[in-house]
């Protein structure tokens, strides 16, 4: 049996120095009882975040009764889980609940065309997103591209974008998930998952990476859609920004930024509360992640 | 059998008759345009692909950028200015990021009277296009990892002189044949500290902006009236930190170690990100006197000191290097 520890938590959270507890978790579907493999956790207090193995085990050391944070679990096609660590005590099981997937329900667009959207020469991109600088910690589990489609019930049907990554590079390999939503119709930001399925990617040492999408049949509902990259914030995956620190870790793959400004800001990412912020770091220059999408309509 | 290899012949030589037709991938053209004899860039230069009937200019730093959608491996780059010989090149001589040097063309001078042009004219650690293209130092972050500042020592022949413009070649962090576009820079004329003889106070700052990958910077301060009173001074380069100045690099791979419940094991080596600042530099070999210093830590100036080895006998042998970063004075 594989525990994953959090094992940074020793150096964030006062009163930890000295612990001799450990509080092992099993993430679970609520109805199946089944570990949920991969599941986000993080505490958006102590600014951490990793996901767990696919045993779906996850170990925090210490006294959680003495501890303010929360911990904020989610996975694709579940109801996030927000807990009070303080309340987890002495519980050994955290259960998620599925929601209801509903597919899209509008006629699908026919005209035959082909539209490339935010279509980019990829020999362009020198700007990348996913590391820490001093200016910033790059402190988040996803990152999208919001799109406007040239109509509704258009389908996806590839994406390709660029990450920094040199042929030949085995400290390149990356594994990551691809995530499509809806726009959230209050607040403008991605809303409700386009794809149940979870579509998982690897790779090695490509700075361009394509994904056909055909099989999924990814319908986008109105005119505007977000794909996303989901980073697995495992070790297998992970990299070191500055130098070599537990508190600097960060994970693969980076992704491109357009040199090119539009007159608005396109980028969202989702922080350790799994809030969706518009990413400002390249603000006000640079508007666009170096992915394009495919649709048919 | 003597029809089939008949059969076969033929269809090879159609092939061969319509390989020039046949168009490769897109591919960008992209480089400087010099004049040989001065090495000085030339902007409004016409660029243009003969075949693919697609143009260019240059721009004010002799810089063009042309995007081939669909070329023709047979095609020719053609180069023309007023006053200068056309230059064709084919494509399939086309080197990334390459240097074009156009001829004076005489004939076009006709009528015009050029006097003294040999004139000689005051530059401080002069560096020439070879110097750029031989990228003698293959790791692009070093020296100084292109993080503070640099400044090398200028000994003018006299007191009074006037800087009129100041010279930067530049490299890609990641591709040294192509610079990662955008860049913004401060250059500094600097005092020399009377107790250290290291760099001191700033006296005069212009502020440099590329946006484009050119790898001569030649920048014209001409206009600022950049007068010296003294003969020793040092010329500077500052980054500035900035996101959009930053470019990301990775550095020494490391190991990734975890802990689980069983102890600790290795997993597999990491890349390990840093940011640094454009622009970067270049060194080259040169065995000439060079008082030069770097700042990666603020306010900490350490003496600059590269030697590149190469193999001479089966023995290394290092050389000094200098940074390609000249001034052009006038008295």
């Amino acid at each position: 049996m594989k525990y994953l520890y959090f094992i940074i938590l020793l150096f964030n959270i006062p009163g930890l120095k000295a612990q001799t507890v450990t509080n092992n978790f099993r993430i679970v579907d609520a109805d199946t009882k089944r570990p949920i493999p991969y599941a986000s956790v993080s505490l958006p207090r102590a600014s951490l975040a990793m996901n767990t193995e696919a045993d779906g085990l996850l170990s925090i050391p210490g006294d959680l009764s003495k501890m303010n944070d929360v911990l904020v679990i989610t996975a694709q096609n579940y109801t996030p889980s927000v807990s009070p660590l303080n309340k987890l005590s002495g519980m050994d099981t955290i259960q998620l609940k599925k929601y209801p997937y509903r597919p899209v329900n509008i006629p699908v667009s026919s005209t035959g065309k082909d539209s490339v959207l935010n279509k980019f020469t990829w020999q362009d991109v020198t700007y990348f997103a996913g590391v820490h600088s001093q200016h910033a910690r790059f402190e988040y589990l996803q990152i999208a591209q919001q799109f406007d489609s040239p109509a509704p019930g258009a389908k996806l049907s590839q994406i390709f974008f660029r990450r920094f990554a040199t042929w030949g590079t085995y400290t390149e390999r990356t594994r990551f998930r691809l995530r499509f939503y809806d726009i959230d119709p209050v607040y403008g930001t991605p809303g409700k998952d386009l794809c149940h399925e979870i579509i998982e990617e690897t790779n090695k040492d490509d700075p361009r990476l394509t994904v056909n999408l055909q099989k999924y049949n990814i319908i986008i509902p109105g005119k505007k859609f977000f794909v996303a990259i989901e980073w697995l914030r495992t070790f297998e995956n992970a990299g070191y920004a500055p130098n070599r620190a537990e508190r600097n870790l960060v994970y693969k793959p980076t992704i491109g930024i357009l040199p090119y400004k539009t007159d608005k800001l396109n980028i969202w990412v989702l922080n350790y509360a799994h809030q969706w912020k518009p990413f400002t770091y390249f603000s006000p220059y640079y508007t666009d992640l170096a992915l394009s999408a495919t649709v048919k309509w | 059998m003597p029809a089939l290899i008949h059969k076969h012949l033929i269809a090879c030589i159609f092939a061969l008759l319509l390989l020039p037709c046949v168009s490769s991938a897109q591919k960008i053209f992209e480089g400087q345009v010099l004049d040989k004899e001065t090495e000085a860039t030339i902007p409004g230069v016409t660029v243009i692909l003969l075949k693919e009937k697609k143009g260019t200019q240059t721009n004010n730093r002799g810089y063009y950028k042309l995007l081939s959608t669909d070329t023709i491996a047979t095609d020719t780059l053609q180069f023309t200015s007023v006053g200068y010989k056309t230059l064709k090149i084919a494509v399939s001589a086309y080197e990334p990021n390459m240097f074009v040097t156009l001829e004076v063309d005489v004939t076009q001078l006709k009528g015009v009277t050029i006097t003294n042009s040999k004139k000689k004219i005051p530059q401080i650690h002069y560096f020439r296009m070879a110097n750029i293209k031989t990228n003698d130092h293959n790791n692009p972050t070093l020296p100084f990892d292109a993080q503070y500042m640099f400044a090398v020592l200028a000994k003018a022949e006299k007191k009074h002189s006037r800087i009129t413009s100041l010279k930067v070649g530049r490299r890609g962090f990641n591709d040294p044949n192509r610079p990662t576009g955008y860049a913004q820079f401060l250059l500094h004329i600097l005092s020399v500290d009377a107790t250290t003889g290291k760099p001191g106070q700033k006296i005069y700052t212009k502020q440099v902006i590329v946006e484009d990958n050119s790898m001569i910077l030649d920048i014209d301060v001409s206009a600022d009236n950049w007068v010296m009173d003294t003969d020793n001074f040092y010329i500077g380069v500052e980054w500035q930190r900035t996101p959009i100045n930053e470019r990301l690099v990775t550095g020494i791979d490391e190991i990734v170690w975890k802990t689980t419940a069983k102890g600790t094991q290795r997993l597999q080596d990491a890349p390990t990100y840093r940011m640094v600042y454009q622009p970067s530099l270049i060194a080259f070999i040169n065995g000439k006197k060079y008082t030069a210093y770097y700042m990666n830590t603020p306010g900490n100036w350490q003496r600059y000191n590269l030697k590149i080895s190469y193999m001479v006998m089966g023995t290394p042998v290092p050389y000094d290097t200098h940074i390609a970063l000249s001034a052009t004075l006038t008295y």
